[in-house]
């Protein structure tokens, strides 16, 4: 469980050690590749919104 | 003169041999229907002992298409129905007779009610005899959710019966094709939801095709209804229908977006639309020629989470292993499972598909069904779609298993533990009101949130998602579903774990990490943790 893994925390270290972190190359590049991620999934979510009932006949070559 | 009612016996043979007696107009074809095949299977499942035959039934739905079409046929069509009535217990017609006129024992009303399943309406017609049906679903097991079932009263000569269920019929292919037939389904649920009238079969047909005639006529309806007469529809009843593209051939993400979306909606009780294409594997040409739609009412969950990335998203919809869909060719509540099959057809391979219970042409298989669309039919006031609260939650998520990365690597963790420990965390998205969630919190108990959250303002329809670890709820983030998309949605978050919630607020005052989210649709997630203490 995750809750016992930040039990009684010192909040003040934590803060100093997120901000090394986000400093850090390689913890901006992972929060971005993230996101990134995360809004391409999204996009693909969105996208089906919009349809093309002609195209979806074509796609399939009997 | 005619009995009012005869007991028989729960049967293979009734279904087969004396169901098409019962009315004098049906063909003896009907017996090799699969739709009666499926009903005889259904209600052996549930354990049917005996069955009530009440005459002269007068169905509405059936009454309006009578008086619609059938009147005026040369041929005396029938203008009453028969309706069936099953139970899980044994008792005989005597005993039967014995509750009406004397309120004997060993049958009372309460023993009925235990073991009530539903019933049939069989229509006077010769083929198409399936009308409104309501069935008890599948036990729940802890694994089926129906969450679109409403309770209906049932009156079998003054016993009064209930019954939780979403009405069924079958399309008689005069006054209704199988979108009619999965729009009055639908609409027997959002009419209760949403206060609007609940059009017969015959009305439906009608009324969506008024402003845009199909290419062929109306009535008698073989062609069915496009899925811009389905919209119509649900327009005349003042829905606001939403179309989502769940084509394999458009969209890979096809399986996630019908399950995310059906769980989403489903469990604000709305049921959906769903149209696919049937592919019969043992006859390839039949591809693209049947376009079927079927109204889904419920859902199986598997009870394995999903593993993803580190930084990935699990969703509990995400976990849904099959959907019950209401398919008027088949019966109520029939299942379509996630199996991973896929198909070919000519060169283009590995296509996403579903299971059916359609039969194949040479009846040793099932047909397989392609997606295609699914309509939403939404209340006008239900604007923010899911999609807008999966982006803002997907990207709050990333800074909760950013920050929690953090804490167990300082604690020296493997990365593979720290995986393991992240890989339980699951999000659990969906409409809802804000009665329901009231009545939610209502019934927790004495919580610390409890008194601010139930007398708190709220909009009518709230999207809710919760945060999960394992078994315990960790947070649950409310959003207004009635403004506009590119409002401030975020309207609170309930702290279920003030610990975990406190290490979130720690790293909102770093300004290198929260910059980053600061700029991203999960900005008013964030502005509420730095604001709220």
């Amino acid at each position: 469980m995750l809750s016992a893994h930040v039990k009684d925390i010192d909040l003040e270290k934590l803060e100093k050690e997120i901000g090394q972190w986000a400093k850090s190359s390689s913890g901006r590049d992972t929060i971005q590749n993230a996101i990134r991620e995360a809004t391409e999934v999204v996009e693909k979510f969105r996208e089906a919104r919009f349809i093309d009932q002609k195209k979806l006949h074509e796609q399939v070559t009997l | 003169m005619n009995p009012s009612f005869e007991v028989t016996k729960f049967s293979g043979e009734f279904f087969s041999k004396e169901l098409p007696k019962i009315n004098s107009i049906s063909k003896p074809l009907v017996i090799y229907r699969n739709i009666l095949r499926y009903l005889y299977g259904y209600l052996e499942h549930l354990k049917c002992e005996t069955i009530v035959i009440e005459y002269d039934y007068i169905d509405r739905d059936y009454l309006e298409g009578y008086a619609g079409y059938y009147a005026r046929c040369f041929s005396g069509y029938e203008r009453k129905c028969i309706r069936l009535h099953f139970f899980k217990i044994k008792f005989s017609s005597e005993e039967f007779q014995s509750l009406i006129s004397h309120g004997n024992f060993p049958l009372t009303r309460g023993i009925l009610q235990y073991a009530y399943l539903g019933f049939i309406v069989l229509r006077p017609l010769p083929y198409t005899i399936i009308g409104r049906t309501c069935l008890s679903p599948y036990p729940l097991e802890e694994r089926r959710y129906f969450p679109v079932k409403r309770s209906r009263k049932v009156s079998l000569f003054g016993i009064e019966l209930k019954i939780d269920t979403l009405p069924f019929q079958e399309q008689d292919r005069v006054v209704a094709a199988c979108a009619t037939s999965a729009l009055w389904t639908v609409f027997q649920k959002t009419g209760e939801l949403f206060n609007h009238h609940m059009p017969s079969p015959m009305e439906i047909t009608k009324t969506a095709t008024l402003h845009s005639p199909i290419e062929t006529r109306t009535f008698p309806n073989r062609e069915g209804l496009s899925h811009f007469h389905m919209v119509q529809a649900m327009q005349n009843v003042y829905l606001e229908p939403i179309r989502i593209n769940i084509n394999p051939l458009e969209n890979k993400n096809c399986e996630r977006l019908l399950k995310a979306n059906s769980y989403a909606y489903l469990q604000a009780h709305i049921p959906l639309i769903m149209t696919f294409y049937l592919y019969d594997p043992s006859d390839d040409k039949s591809f693209l020629k049947e376009l079927h739609g079927v109204a889904i009412t419920g859902f199986c969950i598997d009870k394995d989470i999903s593993h993803s990335e580190p930084f990935g998203f699990n969703l509990k919809a995400y976990r849904m292993s099959k959907i019950y869909v209401h398919d008027d060719q088949v019966g109520p509540f029939v299942r379509m499972e996630y199996d991973k099959k896929t198909i070919s057809i000519g060169k283009t391979k590995n296509i996403y598909s579903l299971s059916t219970q359609w039969q194949t042409k040479d009846e040793k298989d099932f047909c397989r069904g392609m997606p295609n669309i699914l309509l939403v039919p939404l209340y006008h006031k239900i604007r923010i779609p899911f999609e807008a609260i999966f982006e803002k939650v997907q990207i709050f998520n990333i800074l909760i298993k950013s920050l929690y990365n953090i804490i167990l690597s300082s604690k020296k963790m493997k990365a593979k533990d720290i995986k393991n420990v992240l890989n339980k965390l699951e999000w659990d998205i969906y409409l809802t009101t804000v009665n329901e969630f009231k009545e939610n919190i209502f019934s927790l108990g004495y919580t610390n949130f409890r008194g601010e959250i139930l007398l708190s303002k709220m909009p009518k329809f709230i999207w809710r998602a919760t945060l999960i670890d394992g078994k315990s709820t960790i947070m649950d983030l409310i959003f207004d579903a009635t403004d506009i998309e590119q409002g401030d949605l975020h309207l609170t978050t309930i702290e279920y774990d003030k610990e975990l919630a406190n290490t979130i607020r720690a790293a909102t005052k770093v300004s290198s990490f929260i910059d980053q989210f600061y700029n991203s649709p999960a900005s008013d997630i964030v502005e509420w943790f730095k604001n709220n203490k």
